[in-house]
């Protein structure tokens, strides 16, 4: 009679094991899918961030060169302060670069404290060399976009701008 | 004697009924338990459901108005094309002034409650909107709103670019701008 009871008890208890371990799969399998999703909500952000890369590299800046109103954009200025190119005025083409892209960054930006975006990095790379001092500003978390974008060199490769916008 | 027994057999009958009754209890008790576990269960992942239905809705709607953003930008009416170097998301403001003297032409032609194109960079003229008398000296151009219900505005990065002259020589200028995009709100 006692063995009979043990046996039903013991019954029950991998019955009851069995429906928590059947629910565990089910929650299991559907936070997985939930937190696949996640990261493709991020993707969307790089849209507006992938405008204004290839927006910015075609400002107008205020450096001449070679001949009077030969105004450079910002693609061509990147490429003479990759050769190290001096404006007709006589002012360093990379100094011209960091001013501008410092201003673009600070206007288009907003990383004050209670904004949505936290902080920026901007780089532009020459074979891997930071042709100006990264342009930084605001808190780097760990939600971020980060769209880059390719400026082809006048004597061949590609000179690489990458942006950091932190969420 | 014979009463005794009876009384006793009797409360045999009894003890097994109620039994059986605790039994049928137990096994009710367990049942709504379960049942009432499982529905639990199915409204967390029902709310979780919800509210990825709800985000991939906003973040849809949003990819829309992008691309349609986009769509506006690479219009004829908007898009620099052959004069100047601007490959995308260049915007012509001279042609885009010619399109705010003839806005009337286009009311609902886009779809959407209100167009604003605004200069982001250089800062010059910080909220001065743009006329036929004081352009190119001016920050924003309110070039269309319709009498709709004006929703969630989105907005996204554009060259805006122009000739200018400076001593008789004509130059192509580029400015950093943003293109401002508002749904009509269909929540009601």
């Amino acid at each position: 009679m006692e063995l009979k009871k043990i046996k039903k008890g013991q019954e029950e208890m991998v019955g009851f094991a069995l429906i928590i371990v059947v629910v565990i799969i089910i929650m299991v399998v559907f936070l997985s899918i939930s937190i696949r999703r996640t990261p493709k909500e991020d993707v969307f952000g790089n849209g507006e961030a992938n405008s204004f890369l290839e927006s910015v590299k075609q400002y107008t800046t205020s450096c001449e060169q070679g001949y009077s109103s030969n105004y450079r954009v910002l693609r061509e200025l990147i490429n003479d302060c990759d050769v190290g190119k001096k404006c007709i005025d006589g002012r360093d083409s990379c100094d011209i670069l960091e001013e501008d892209l410092k201003d673009i960054m600070k206007e288009s930006w907003d990383v004050r404290e209670g904004s949505f975006f936290k902080g920026y990095e901007l780089s532009i790379l020459s074979d891997d060399v930071e042709l100006i001092p990264v342009i930084k500003e605001g808190n780097t978390t760990k939600r971020y976009i980060s769209p880059s974008s390719t400026i082809k060199r006048s004597f061949g490769g590609n000179l690489e701008i990458n942006l950091k916008i932190y969420k | 004697m014979k009463k005794m027994e009876t009384i006793q057999i009797v409360n045999y009958g009894k003890m097994r009924l109620k039994k059986g009754q605790l039994k049928i209890q137990q096994m009710a008790f367990m049942l709504i338990a379960v049942t009432l576990f499982f529905v639990l269960i199915g409204l967390f992942l029902l709310t979780l459901q919800l509210e990825g239905l709800k985000n991939s809705a906003t973040k849809l709607e949003e990819k829309n108005v992008r691309l349609l953003i986009d769509k506006i930008a690479s219009s004829p009416e908007f898009y620099c094309g052959d004069s100047f170097e601007g490959e995308i998301d260049c915007v012509d403001l001279d042609k885009v002034m010619a399109l705010y003297n003839n806005i009337d032409n286009y009311r609902g032609f886009w779809g959407v409650a209100k167009i604003t194109i605004e200069k982001v960079y250089p800062k010059d003229y910080e909220s001065i909107l743009c006329t036929q008398t004081n352009y190119p000296n001016c920050g924003e151009i309110d070039l269309y709103s319709s009498n709709l219900k004006k929703g969630a505005q989105y907005s996204n990065f554009v060259a805006l670019c122009r000739k200018e002259i400076i001593s008789e020589e004509i130059y192509d200028k580029c400015e950093l701008g943003r293109i401002f995009i508002t749904n009509e709100d269909k929540t009601e």
